[in-house]
């Protein structure tokens, strides 16, 4: 099987990174994505995603900790990939409560161009 | 002779451009505010910072401010495949501030929690590479006053108005909770049956009935506002009979 096309974020033009990039630093305004992240609430973030994509993109979301180990146990995303152009993009964020906890965020796109 | 000079001086004349324009190209850009990913960074940057204040006004240790400023760096600096990022951060120590933190909880009613903090950002990405200073201040504070009336001849009715602020805007209020020293027993009484209304503009009137106290005794009263975002301010001031 011929893997899919990932490109990253530090390509330019690259519409549907920009669009996970800037739809997770909306998530965490005010700490929203961080707080559900601390809570491993995983069906939380899958709706909080479901309810910023149109449900013509299709994404793939993982969570890792500080040692970049993937804190998900299950996968957060939206079936199958409608397309072999996925992006991705990585979001670092943090959690405002007293307990601090940092994590990375990696959120594949994909849709049809 | 004179075209063969024309010559080296047009060619010594475009090699100078193209010299520029490739130096221009790998130049650090400053960008504005408005980049997405600087932005997200800043943004991160104050989640980390509210998270040590909470920490720290809670009763944690201050060097928790270091603490987890470097973890964010670590995390930053170590794990974006799609830049290569140096992140330095200064605590200040300008006065009120030390080691970046400033807790004043005053009696005069106005308290203070606040971390100072300036940070340097060098990145540098595929597409683009930008150098940007910046410092983040993150503050609680509240002011509080009251008065009380006797309402019979045991008790009085103690009403607070509290007004709490995030970076001096008003803000919201996760708990408050107040107590009071009746008839100079040095001892904190906490305030029972509370009733708190919320104007919803960061002002919060907290009325209670308190026993007998001395005619136009000055009844102390000691608040803790731990605000929407968890960080915590004590206050003590004193009510005056009405």
């Amino acid at each position: 099987m011929i893997p899919a096309v990932q490109k990253t974020n530090s390509d330019s033009n690259n519409v549907f990174s920009s669009i996970a990039f800037n739809a997770l630093a909306s998530l965490d305004n005010n700490g929203h994505l961080a707080e559900i992240i601390d809570q491993r609430n995983w069906s939380a973030l899958q709706s909080s995603l479901e309810t910023v994509f149109s449900p013509g993109l299709w994404f793939n979301l993982t969570v890792y900790d500080e040692n970049m180990t993937p804190l998900n146990t299950a996968p957060i995303c939206s079936g199958s990939p409608i397309s072999n152009h996925i992006e991705a993009a990585d979001y670092l964020c943090a959690s405002m409560n007293a307990n601090y906890a940092v994590y990375t965020i990696r959120l594949q796109l994909s849709g049809l161009n | 002779m004179l075209i063969i000079t024309s010559l080296v001086v047009a060619i010594l004349l475009l090699s100078t451009v193209v010299y520029v324009t490739e130096i221009e190209k790998n130049a650090p850009v400053y960008v504005a505010d408005g980049d997405s990913s600087l932005s997200a960074v800043k943004q991160t940057t104050v989640h980390t910072l509210v998270s040590a204040l909470a920490n720290i006004s809670m009763g944690g240790n201050r060097g928790v401010l270091t603490d987890d400023l470097n973890r964010f760096k670590s995390a930053l600096e170590n794990h974006r495949y799609n830049a290569i990022s140096e992140l330095d951060f200064t605590a200040s120590n300008s006065a009120p501030y030390s080691d970046g933190i400033w807790i004043n909880w005053s009696n005069n009613g106005k308290s203070v929690s606040s971390i100072f903090v300036v940070f340097a950002l060098n990145s540098t990405g595929n597409s683009a590479s930008y150098y940007s200073e910046y410092a983040i201040n993150v503050t609680s504070s509240i002011i509080s006053s009251g008065t009380y009336v006797p309402v019979n001849e045991s008790q009085n009715q103690v009403t607070v108005t509290c007004n709490v602020f995030n970076e001096d805007e008003p803000a919201s209020a996760g708990n408050l909770t107040l107590y009071y020293e009746q008839n100079d027993t040095a001892a904190w009484v906490p305030a029972t049956s509370t009733n708190i209304i919320d104007w919803g503009n960061g002002t919060y009137v907290a009325s209670f009935l308190v026993g007998t106290v001395a005619q136009n005794y000055p009844l102390p009263i000691s608040v803790n506002c731990v605000d929407a975002r968890g960080v915590s301010v004590w206050t003590n001031t004193t009510c005056v009979q009405k």
